[in-house]
Parts: structure tokens; sequence; C-alpha cells
């Protein structure tokens, strides 16, 4: 008997699925962010909604008699978002200030960035550093962290940095936009990567609209006893850019 | 009596200031940073000239010295996100320049704190120029002349950047070669059949797809994702976000709120149906069709485990 409902329900559910009857039409079409209201459902002309934006829609030839005449068509910021909005971003701190370094002991500092898109599609952060920690009107530096031995780090992926018998400099990032995966918690450190050697590297990021999306950035660094005492210095940039 | 009140009110002047100092002495040097527009798309014939104005705002707490420069990139990601080398050069970086009278190119300039300026970009086209699109992002970078000798540690800078999107063209809207590609349902959510998907019709969706320009010119992805029982019927319509696809790269297609078309069929959405998206823009057509079934799978599976364990 079980056998047979086994292989009845199957063929039923099959031959309902197949020749099921046609859905009824779709005269209210909505969608999670928008409610579309379309004179005909075919693509063309239209005003959608939600209750962050208003969308104009434009689908058609435009601009040809304008550049017949000028010789150029400008479109300047996104054409789905009003009112236009500038890309903003902030560094809360210019000055991250190690004071006496102590061997052995690291040493910590932070500062908060953050980003606001305003109309764009998305942004990056990136971080690039001219030089390693360097002592000043000398070339002796504190090198840029490995991390732990058993878990080496690089310029683009983070790894455990707990051993205080580990030197170096690196810098660990945590809260919005941050790739959480990488940055797994606050042990997980990556050294920055080098001006004319390396490209910058991203330390946020997110495809769609950012409004004041912040991550705190934590530098580490630890010497040994043999570092040569010196105030040691160093550049690092940070490059916010939209996506286009 | 009077001296001693000139005395407590002298130490409470004192201390006053002192902690006034103190306060004003630990507070942490800032940068904000603004640009207006974030994007420039300029379609222009050879042998023309035209000028674009930037915003920059000083949202920093005190003055700032700024400079700012125009780096070409490429497309780094199916995100839209440009590669920059501030280190990348190229011969066309000369058609740029800024028509400001104190304000140029790879030239300190200072803004105030609060403050906004305009760089006004200028765009010349040489009437030989090559036709075809240019990628650059002019980058205004806080500019310091050394570091305090009594800083430990690093100095930061900020960078902020608008993207130009250029297309010399005799055409207004330049002829692209735009492809939808690989339209699908989420991973692991699907059955595929010979060229059926087979979708559970309890379960939310997510479809995604991208968006190849094999032309030489920017296209754009003005359109509309769309479920259908049958062409008459559409029973989901979402507009497909407007982007821009730089010339040979590929984007990803989404809506604007994700890089991804949600959808959640109905219960009595059972049988074959069409997932489709339409782009239609000035200069690019495209259109692909993926077809699918709904069926009630997890029921199903319900209904024939509770048959078993009978």
């Amino acid at each position: 008997m079980k056998l047979q409902y086994l292989i009845l329900f199957p063929i039923l559910v099959f031959i309902f699925t197949i020749f099921a009857p046609n859905t009824s039409d779709a005269d209210f079409l909505f969608s999670p962010s928008f409610n579309i209201n379309f004179s005909t459902v075919n693509i063309g002309g239209g005003q959608l909604s939600s209750p962050s934006f208003g969308l104009g829609v434009t689908i058609g030839q435009t601009a040809q008699g304008q550049f017949g005449e000028t010789g150029f068509i400008v479109k300047a910021g996104f054409q789905y978002i009003h009112p236009l909005d500038s890309f903003t971003f902030t560094i809360s701190n210019l000055d991250i200030n190690f004071g006496s370094l102590v061997p052995g002991t690291p040493s910590t500092g932070t500062t908060i960035l953050s980003v606001t898109t305003g109309s764009a599609f998305g942004y990056a952060v990136k971080t690039i550093a001219d030089h390693p920690l360097r002592i000043i009107n000398g070339v002796t530096t504190i090198p840029n962290t490995t991390c732990d031995l058993a878990t080496p780090c690089t310029i683009t992926d983070a790894a455990v940095w707990a051993d205080n018998a580990r030197y170096g400099f690196g810098y660990n990032m945590a809260g919005d936009d941050v790739d959480t995966a990488d940055f797994v918690n606050s042990t997980y450190f990556r050294p920055f990567p080098m001006q004319g050697v390396d490209t910058p590297a991203i330390v946020m990021s997110r495809p769609g609209v950012a409004t004041d999306s912040s991550a705190t950035s934590t530098y580490k660094v630890n010497v040994s006893g043999a570092q040569a005492a010196g105030t040691y210095q160093n550049n690092i940039q940070y490059i916010a850019i939209p996506a286009f | 009596m009077k001296k001693i009140s000139l005395i407590i009110l002298a130490i409470i002047i004192s201390l006053y200031s002192l902690l006034y100092i103190h306060v004003k002495n630990v507070q942490a040097i800032n940068i904000g940073l603004g640009i207006h527009p974030a994007l420039v798309k300029v379609v222009i014939r050879p042998g023309k000239n035209i000028t674009q104005v930037i915003k920059i705002d000083n949202r920093s707490t005190d003055n700032k010295t700024l400079v700012a420069r125009l780096v070409p990139f490429t497309s780094a990601d199916d995100f839209g996100n440009p590669n920059i080398d501030p280190r990348t050069t190229a011969p066309w970086l000369e058609y740029f320049s800024l028509a400001n009278s104190k304000i140029q190119f790879d030239q300190p300039f200072e803004l105030k704190a609060g403050q906004s300026d305009q760089l006004i970009l200028s765009i010349s086209i040489p009437a030989e120029a090559p036709l075809g699109d240019l990628y650059a992002t002019l980058l205004v970078t806080s500019y310091a002349t050394g570091i305090d000798n009594q800083l430990q540690g690093s100095a930061l800078s900020a960078t902020i950047g608008s993207n130009l999107l250029i297309s010399v063209s005799t055409q207004g809207a330049p002829s692209t070669i735009l492809k939808i590609t690989d339209l699908l349902p989420e991973e692991g959510k699907y059955l595929k059949i010979g060229d059926y998907y087979f979708l559970d019709n309890i379960t939310p969706l997510y479809f995604t797809a991208l968006a190849k320009n094999e032309g030489e010119f920017t296209a754009e992805t003005k359109g509309v994702f769309r479920i259908e029982r049958n062409e008459q019927n559409p029973i989901e319509l979402q507009s497909v976000l407007p982007q821009y696809v730089l010339a040979k790269s590929q984007r990803r297609l989404g809506t604007i709120s994700d890089s991804k078309f949600f959808f959640t069929p109905g219960f009595s959405m059972i049988g074959p149906h069409a997932v489709r998206i339409d782009i239609r823009s000035e200069n690019s057509n495209a259109s692909t069709k993926i077809d699918v079934i709904f069926f009630p799978g997890k029921i199903l599976i319900g209904i024939i485990a509770a048959i078993i364990s009978k």
C-alpha cells in the first residue's frame, strides 16, 4: 500500500505541475523594493516609488538632438535617485600616536572611518602606506607584521597576531562594510601595502548605497628589545572611491 | 575680604584657562571631505570641449590643504568599483585640465573648514583623437608638508574621488554590444533537468545575472526583470537598476536595494513560467530568458516523509 502511495503522489504532482491552469493576471504588481505603476507591462516609461526613493524611468531614444547641436552630452550623477548628495569620507583622527614603545608589549591606536555614498552605487575604501614605520632621518624601520608564525598574514589576508614575541606593525578593521570573513575578530591583522611596491588594499566596501557606514581601524605595533631607539613614523593614505 | 574674593576669582579663571587649553590640546585632528557629483558621464565628439563643475566640501574642523589629480582606471569587479593605481598615467590625460584661476592639477590649494570650492574640469578632445572610451577618477587628497617630529606612529591622509566616464564618439548614443548572461536561480535552490529549472513554490528565491559589454563604448542597463506565466501575464516586475557597464567588462545586474532579484513564489504558483530580463537603453538592447517550473517540492517531501513514517 505504501509503495502505491509513493508512486502515485509524485505522478500526480508532476501532472498537476505541468498542466496546471494559468494563474490570474497581474494587475497588482509589487516587489520588496517598489510598487510599480506601469500603464502597460511592456518596457516603457513609468513612475516607481518606495518609502525611500522616487524613481523616474526613462527608456528610449533621447538626447540625439542635443548631441547633434552641441557635440556633447553630459550626465552628472546617478539617474535613479533624487536629490543628488555628495559622496563623503571622514577620518576621525589623523595622528596615530603610540607614544613610547615598550619591547614585547604591543601599543595600539584607533581611528574611525566613515562613508556616505549619497546617490552613488556603492564604494570601496582602500589603504596604502608610504613606507614601513621608519626612524626620523634614518633608514631603520619597524617591519610590517607577518602575524603569528602559525598564521601568516598578507596585505590582503588577515590572520591572528596574538604572540607578543612576534614583532611588527599592522592593522585590524571592525565595523560596517568590513570583510568579516577576513577580519574575523580583533586578533586578526594585516600589514599595510607599500607605495611603489603594492596596490592599495580594500578595507571597507559595499555594493549598494551607504549612509554613514563607520568602521574602526586599530593599529598595532610591537618591537623587540633590539629595535633601535628613536621616533618612528610613516604616512598612511585612505582612498575612498564611489562605484560608477 | 575684597582681596580674598579677587584671589578666588583669579584661581577660578586660571583653572578654567588651564582646563580649556588642556581640552583644546587633546582634541583629535580629523578630516571630512565631500565631492559632488561622484559620477560624470560624457559623450563628446572629437574636436569639442566642455567644462564640468565638481564641488569639493571641507567638512573638517580645521582648514585643509588639498591636491587634485586625475588617474585612469579600469573595472575592478562586477560591482562597478574602479581599479585605481595612483602611479598610472595615460597620454589622453592631457585632454583634461582645471579652468580654475588658482587651482591646478597636482598643486596644493587650501580649503577653509566648513567651506566648499569648485573644481572647473575642462575636457578638450582633439579633432584627431581616436574614438573610444576614457575612464578616469578625479582624486582630491589631503596634503601635508611633513609629519610632526613628536609623533611616534602614523600620520593619516584622506583621498576622495569622482569617476569620469568619457565616450569620444561621433554619435550621441554610440553603439555597444550588450549581452545578459548567467541568469540563474540561487545556487542550491534548484534542480535542473534539460533546459528547465525546477524550483520550490514556497521558498523565497534570488536570481542573479550579469550584463557583459563586448562593445567599445559604455552601455547602460535600464530595463525590467520579470517573471511571467506567459508573455501576456507577468506576475512579477522589478526595475533593473540603471548602471553603467564599461567597454569590454561585465557587471552584476540588480535592483536599487540589492545586486540580486528577490522573489517569493506563491502557494498557488505551480507549473511552467519564464524568468526574463530585458534591457532597452539608448545604445544597447539585450534580452535573456530561462524556463522554470514551480512545484510544491517541500510539501511533496513532507507528504512522502509522513507516508513512510506511518
